[in-house]
């Protein structure tokens, strides 16, 4: 069957093992070159004719991050909404629990975190490109503002964080090595918002001055720097509005509170039992009653937070919902109130939100109640929350600066709640006010979902901010942050 | 003469390979007609004295071979004058050789009476190099499964049935029970992470995609993905073979690892009989039936729901101080049985279940010539699911064609060809799944938002539901082989496997003005995923074989293989369209499109010396080196070293063991890897869309990027294979016994990217390390083997001790699981083991009330099993009876393994509508009753009593087939004409006491597909009879 080789075995093995050398000295490259046309590598980004789209992923990761999950999981610590949520991990978040291992403090930090080094990151690639032609570039004057705005929110929702860098030419990472506790990260933003200003300001660009001037409020206000709160706030036009876009173009840009809220998936609703008050908005929330007995407002009166006129449950099927109508700082909200069913329409003068809703990340009215908690409860506050009330159809409340203080403040707290409601504040107002000693505000007692099944649903536990999550620790090489047990409360 | 009348025989088909084959055979036909002969015979089976279809006989040191056909006949023609073995060859027989001589001109008769054997050392397998390996020169286990014998007698409609329980080792779960629904398959237990372990598949030597066809809807659960192989016709399909583990798949590569499965189709004949024609029809239906199990959801109304009609309509009317039995709702909504409770009345609708037709018909022609065969086919299959909104069809074909025009040169051409199209329904966990809303219904006790006693939307919604996918798909496979002399032979493939599919999901214009689908496909939308795949083979090997001193020979293989695969693929959307006709994209409101592409490319080069002594002992050595475009920048290639002995011991003169004719011990030890996925090794940003200033603007962002590792490489599966292949009692009892430890090193690892760097994905790194080891036993007899009786039995057995090894130090653990932490990848522990949690109990082991509720500490895990069977076995008895009847029946078995009930534990905890919680007979007197805090703990966040033994058998297949004697078959002038009855999944005895089947898997796309072990209103594997016929002609 086999006969003799005539060339010998020698011979054979020494082609056999020029085919190996080949493969071996990398003579295949060019076939082994792919290319890829969905990515680009870090590397090309120091790219002056990529700047306006780098400066779109700065604003884009920001809006995208706010609404989920900064305002939808940050808003479920806190009494603004209940959730219909099938997914138990995320459902806990509602009844205060937050779990380092599980996703959504994942989620979060991991959103921010991508927000923040997206606008840190294009702001250093700017002033790389332009060099001194940067300081009066707009796009500069964004970018630091949304760093500043990163930082902030960041604080607003975490319990502590890392910041890591990356080296915006290289591409190459260095973890962090310590925590940041919140009021280091308010600390940080200031100076970002500071260098927003300037650059607006030799840009020209009031839109972005004024968008820095009231996140500076917003810090200092979260620092307790009351006299630079005020000072911030004051200089804000009553005009100015900055909103953040959502569009139903793709799923990406859809505002998640619509999804939320709409077809089978039905996850965020209004609890009677929100912004501590109770139906009747001055008997103070003592927990959760058992859902359908609380004498809800079929019709709620006050637009800025109003829901539809009939319940559904949500996705679990267990929870009661009663769906939101868009308040005060979304770009549907018409100032209308559905008193009865037929005095204004559904859908038209009050509306559901949509994919394409907008959410003011700051304005005049934001940099008001600022300037108001700041300044305390003087007799121009009193006058503030009676403007505010009034854009509640609410009667005047007669209050005297001195006896009636604390009456003051915390009705200026529930208009802040009114007016800010679902706009991305409620968790940090509630850990600011624990935190400065005004008092504790997040939910209590048993959740409304515990008479229906309490056996899954207990009382409210003790989260106050989402810890850092278990991938963050574990990626990062300093040990003792790899072994580190972040919790999930503020001291 | 006998030329002409051959050439009115052939028809068609075969006059094309005739004209393709005839440039290059002319001149050497002419050539040889003065100085060749003509061999020609038959081979018999030497029990029975019937005639062996397919045996292949060949002139030995020629090309020159025949088959017999259904009469077992063959003709050699051009033999050269001379004295030559003859070699004959066939399936469960010892081969045979004599000598023949061969007188110019004269032709010359050679029968064979062949013995059946259990063990066949001298079967031809597929090994990566030219030419022709036997078994008996390998040192590792290769599973031959002879299709085209399984096919005749079990009832396969596909790849995956074929493959199902055959393989020891193979372990394949159905993703569903639906039509069009794909597999799991992995080959020696799960080896690697995050790098994949389903085996690559070839078919004809050209590497084919055989991953689940993801498409709209297929992540998280709630579609199935297509089948991958559906492209193949069973019947086309000669032999299949599995080569299992590194040790055996070296010479494949970086992505071998996970073994590989040689697909070989069918071949024409170089009988010189005419055409064999073959053809094919079934009929038959699948049912969900009572054996899978109902559904049967209950409600007990509770006196103050009997006072509130408005939210338990079902309680409606009820004496709320009627003892608990006379509360008791009870429904079946999946059986579409009529519910009539309180003020709830149910109609049947005639759309949750249905009896799903199928049918299929095929043709093939089989034949040849002197020096060119063909084989071609056509066929045509569809199904109906059992849901109203699932069916697959298929029509496809084949063109094999094989032209030798001389000795030296052979070229075969093999083309696939098949249109299929799917259309799969809402599953699993999808929120408007029939299944999901039918289990867990609440008996019409509360008011449901649909339909009286079903969860979610009604089925009429359900059934709406349209996703379809079709596609075409070619595979074209060039072999030639080159002898420019008898020591050297050189064999060259190209290949090319394409797809194109098109995935449609419509929604149509929501009438219901509820929204069941979201807001957005209430506005009626279209949106069309289309995919095109391209994988390309080249692969060239030589073997030069040379005869050494002392009856030593050797064989020096050396190879090249480039592998390439390309996927394009194209998105568009459509939303809010003006009418349901109108569903074009661009009659839509909104209209989006998005592009993707993949591309990933192999080169491997390998060297093999075998060095063999007097055809018992072979001793085999080899090296592959490979690269790949998926390797990070800072990394070169890798080597992938193998070695291998085999001895034949029973040749030896001294073997003198009784009872035992033939004994093959083996050992192989070797390397393959796993390639990364495609881009995986780079850091990169990549676009996406934002609205700034009411614009959809572009926007460069890390989500979505890649943080990448430049270190990344391909995974480095080691193995070592030790064992024997016997034959006892007069060939009469074969056993095939393997031990195998297999180790993963540089495994991939995903681990997490730094979130604060941006990045908020996860990264590949080669730290981790996988361990698996078992044993493998096939055991096949013939106990009975008569010309009125015969018997065979074939007995396959299977072990997998799976283990993490380690993870490198990048973490502690993984946990993962659906609707509830239930697994981990943790060391020392099975990939994917569950874990449990329990309420929290006394000393005493009584659960531990607290404010009169059970408390679960979710944080607490104990480790309950692995989710992936441990132990495997099958059983196939054929009886045979005088030759025309004859009944087999296949069972399966699968153990030593866990299944998490999801589906339990939401009716429990959620629905609250299993039985356990609404048993009139309770005690509930008070909330520390036993039977009050039993409830309690099936509410609560426990996972302990869900996850489940899984062990079950099911009768597999079972068939009965009757041959027409030969004397209605001449009556009736065909060759061999045959029918059956036959069915798929008939009974099942299991251990799992779930709702649904012990066999499903949550998803089959997606990271979690090769994990994940959820029953989570997963379509059970289904029964399935049919009736069918087949004629040879």
């Amino acid at each position: 069957m086999t006969r003799r080789n005539p060339f010998g075995v020698g011979v054979v093995l020494g082609l056999a093992g020029l085919l190996v050398f080949a493969g071996g000295c990398g003579v295949v490259d060019d076939v082994l070159n792919v290319e890829n046309p969905s990515q680009i590598p870090i590397t090309s980004l120091n790219d002056s004719k990529l700047i306006n789209v780098m400066v779109n992923g700065v604003i884009g990761d920001f809006t995208h991050m706010y609404d989920d999950p900064f305002i939808w999981r940050g808003s479920m610590l806190t009494d603004e909404q209940v959730t219909g949520i099938n997914w138990e991990q995320t459902a806990r978040l509602n009844l205060r629990i937050v779990r380092y291992e599980e996703g959504d403090a994942d989620l979060m930090f991991g959103a921010i975190s991508r927000a923040l080094r997206q606008a840190e990151d294009v702001s250093a690639r700017i002033r790389n490109l332009l060099d001194t032609l940067a300081n009066k570039d707009a796009r500069l004057a964004t970018t630091l503002a949304f760093a500043g705005y990163s930082y902030v929110v960041m604080g607003e929702a975490m319990c502590q964080a890392l910041i890591s860098t990356v080296d915006p030419v290289t591409g190459a990472i260095t973890p962090g090595d310590h925590f940041l506790t919140p009021d280091s990260l308010f600390r940080r933003a200031v100076p970002r918002f500071q260098e927003a200003i300037t650059v607006a300001t030799a840009a020209n660009n009031t839109q972005i001055l004024n968008l820095a001037r009231v996140g500076l409020a917003r810090a200092y206000l979260n620092l307790g720097d009351k006299a630079n709160t005020k000072a911030w706030a004051g200089l804000v036009p009553a005009n100015f509005k900055y909103v953040l876009e959502y569009s139903s173009n793709t799923p990406r840009e859809n505002n998640v509170l619509w999804t939320r809220v709409t077809g089978s998936n039905h996850a965020l609703g209004v609890s009677p039992w929100f912004l501590q008050t109770g139906p009747n908005s001055t008997t103070p929330m003592t927990g959760g009653a058992p859902f359908g007995t609380q004498g809800l407002k079929k019709y709620e009166t006050d637009p800025r937070i109003q829901h539809s006129s009939r319940w559904t449950k949500g996705h679990n099927a267990l929870t009661m919902l009663y769906k939101p109508y868009q308040g005060l700082r979304f770009t549907g909200y018409s100032g209308k109130r559905l008193v009865d069913s037929t005095t204004v329409v559904e859908g038209t003068d009050v509306k559901l939100f949509e994919a394409g809703t907008g959410i003011i990340l700051a304005d005049y009215l934001e940099a008001q109640h600022d300037f108001a908690e700041a300044d305390g409860p003087t007799a121009a506050t009193v006058t503030f929350i009676n403007q505010r009330r009034a854009a509640g159809f609410l009667p005047p409340v007669t209050l005297t600066p001195g006896p009636d203080d604390a009456a003051i403040m915390a009705e200026l707290r529930n208009q802040r709640g009114r007016d800010l409601y679902l706009g991305g504040f409620r968790l940090g107002d509630l850990r600011r006010w624990k935190r400065q000693g005004v008092g504790d505000f997040f939910p209590t007692g048993p959740h409304v979902n515990t008479a229906v099944s309490p056996s899954t649903w207990p009382e409210y536990k003790d989260a106050t901010c989402f810890p850092i999550p278990l991938p963050e620790l574990q990626a990062n090489p300093n040990q003792a942050i790899k072994t580190f047990v972040p919790t999930s409360k503020d001291p | 003469m006998r030329d002409s009348s051959r050439m009115r025989r052939i028809r068609g088909p075969s006059l094309l390979a005739l004209a393709l084959a005839a440039g290059l055979a002319v001149a050497a036909t002419g050539a040889r007609a003065q100085t060749t002969g003509t061999i020609q015979g038959t081979v018999t089976d030497r029990a029975t004295g019937r005639p062996i279809v397919g045996a292949e006989v060949s002139v030995l040191g020629t090309s020159q071979s025949a088959a017999t056909d259904v009469t077992g006949r063959y003709v050699i023609r051009g033999v050269a004058a001379g004295t030559h073995p003859l070699r004959a060859v066939a399936i469960g027989y010892t081969r045979l050789e004599t000598a023949v001589t061969v007188a110019p001109g004269q032709e010359v008769t050679s029968d064979f009476a062949m013995s059946p054997t259990t063990i066949q050392l001298d079967e031809v397998v597929v090994t990566g190099t030219p030419g022709a390996t036997e078994k008996r020169q390998l040192g590792n286990a290769v599973t031959s499964l002879k299709v085209a014998e399984i096919a005749e007698a079990a009832p396969v409609r596909t790849v995956q049935d074929v493959l199902l329980a055959r393989t020891p080792g193979l372990t394949l779960t159905t993703y569903s029970g639906q039509a069009g629904a794909g597999a799991n398959i992995k080959v020696r237990g799960a080896g690697s992470l995050a790098a994949g372990y389903a085996p690559v598949f070839y078919i004809d030597g050209v590497r084919f995609s055989s991953t689940t066809q993801v498409g709209i809807g297929t992540d998280g659960g709630l579609v199935q993905g297509t089948n991958p192989l559906d492209f193949i016709n069973p019947n086309d399909i000669e032999n299949v073979e599995v080569i299992k583990g590194p040790a055996a798949a070296t010479l494949y590569g970086a992505d071998a690892a996970s073994g590989v499965i040689q697909i070989i189709t069918k071949k024409g004949r170089k009988t010189g009989t005419g055409v064999q024609w073959t053809v094919g029809a079934e009929a038959g239906r699948t049912d969900w039936t009572d054996h899978i199990g109902w559904p049967t959801n209950y409600w007990l109304c509770q006196p103050f729901q009997i006072r509130q009609p408005a939210s338990f309509p079902g309680c409606a009317g009820m004496d709320s101080l009627a003892p608990a039995s006379q509360r008791l709702l009870v429904d079946d909504p999946l059986r579409d049985i009529p519910l009539k409770v309180g003020n709830v009345q149910r109609d049947p609708c005639n759309c949750t279940l249905r009896s799903g037709p199928a049918y299929k018909v095929d043709v093939s022609a089989r034949g040849g010539g002197d020096f060119f065969s063909y084989y071609l086919s056509a066929d045509r299959y569809a199904e109906d699911g059992v849901y109203y909104n699932n069916w697959q069809r298929r029509v496809g074909g084949r063109a094999n064609f094989d032209i030798t025009p001389s000795d030296k040169l052979n070229f075969s051409v093999n083309v696939g060809y098949a249109r299929t199209d799917n259309r799969m329904p809402l599953n699993d966990n999808a929120s408007n799944g029939i299944l999901r809303n039918a289990f867990r219904g609440q008996a019409g006790g509360p008011l449901a938002p649909w339909k009286p006693g079903w969860r979610g939307v009604s089925p009429e919604i359900s059934n709406s539901y349209d996703n379809q996918t079709h596609a075409e798909r070619t595979t074209i496979g060039l072999t030639t082989t080159w002898r420019p002399w008898s020591w050297w032979q050189n064999r060259l493939v190209l290949g090319m496997d394409k797809q194109d599919r098109k995935n449609t999901q419509f929604y149509t214009i929501d009438t219901t003005g509820r929204a069941p689908f979201g807001a957005t496909a209430a506005t009626g939308t279209i949106q069309h995923y289309m995919p095109v795949t391209h994988v390309w083979t080249v692969d060239y090997a030589g073997t030069a074989n040379a005869k050494l001193p002392h009856d030593l020979t050797s064989a020096f293989s050396a190879g090249v293989q480039l592998n390439a695969r390309n996927l394009r693929s194209t998105t568009v959307t459509g939303e809010g369209l003006v009418a349901n006709q109108l569903n074009l994209v661009g009659a839509a409101a909104v209209t989006r499109a998005d592009e993707g592409f993949v591309k990933q490319t192999s080169l491997g080069f390998y060297a093999q010396e075998q060095l063999g002594w007097r055809e018992r002992l072979y001793l085999t050595g080899a090296v592959r080196v490979d690269d790949n475009s998926a390797f990070g920048s800072d990394f070169n290639v890798v080597v992938y070293p193998k070695a291998s002995a085999s001895w034949v011991i029973s040749d030896e003169s001294f073997f003198r063991v009784p009872l035992v004719n033939r004994l093959k011990l083996r050992a192989a030890w070797g390397q393959a890897g796993r390639a990364p996925q495609p881009f995986t090794a780079d850091r990169t940003f990549t676009s996406a869309r934002t609205t700034i200033n009411g614009q959809s603007a572009n926007e460069l962002t890390p989500q979505g990027g890649s943080s990448g590792n430049p270190n990344l490489k391909a995974e480095t599966g080691q193995e070592i294979e030790l064992g024997f292949d016997a034959s006892l009692l007069q060939d009469r009892v074969g056993i095939e016994f393997t031990y195998y430890n297999q180790r993963t090193k540089d495994a991939l690892i995903q681990v997490p990217d730094l979130r604060s760097s941006g990045f908020t994905g996860s990264h590949f790194e080669n730290i981790g390390e996988v361990a698996n080891r078992g044993l493998e036993v096939l055991f096949t007899a013939t106990p009975v083997y008569g010309r009125a009786v015969a018997w065979d039995v074939s007995l396959t057995f299977s072990t997998n001790h799976n283990e993490l090894v380690s993870f490198g130090g990048a973490r502690d653990e993984i946990a993962f699981g659906q609707f509830a932490t239930v697994q981990k990848h943790k060391e020392g522990y099975p990939l994917g083991g569950y874990w449990y949690n329990d309420v929290d109990r006394d000393a005493s082991g009584q659960p531990i009330l607290t404010n009169g509720q059970v408390t679960v500490d979710v944080s607490k895990y104990t480790y309950a099993g692995p989710s992936s069977p441990t132990r495997e076995a099958s059983l196939g008895n054929t009886l045979t009876l005088f030759g025309n009847l004859r009944l087999y029946a296949l069972l399966d078995h699968k153990g030593g393994y866990y299944m998490w009930c999801a589906i339990c534990s939401v009716r429990s905890r959620i629905d609250q509508n299993t039985l356990a919680i609404n048993d009139p007979s309770l005690d509930r007197s008070s909330g520390t009753t036993p039977d009050s805090i039993n409830i309690k703990v099936l509410k609560s966040l426990q996972t302990k009593t869900w996850i489940m033994p899984a062990d079950f058998l099911k009768l597999r297949e079972l068939s009965l087939t009757y041959t027409l004697p030969a004397s209605w078959t001449r009556a009736l002038n065909v060759g061999r004409a045959s029918v059956s009855v036959a069915g798929r999944n008939l009974r099942r005895w299991t251990k799992y006491k779930g709702v649904g089947d012990p066999e499903v898997q949550f998803t089959s796309t997606g990271a979690a597909a090769d994990f994940n072990r959820t029953d989570y209103d997963a379509t059970p594997p289904l029964q399935y009879v049919y009736a069918s016929v087949r004629i040879t002609f």
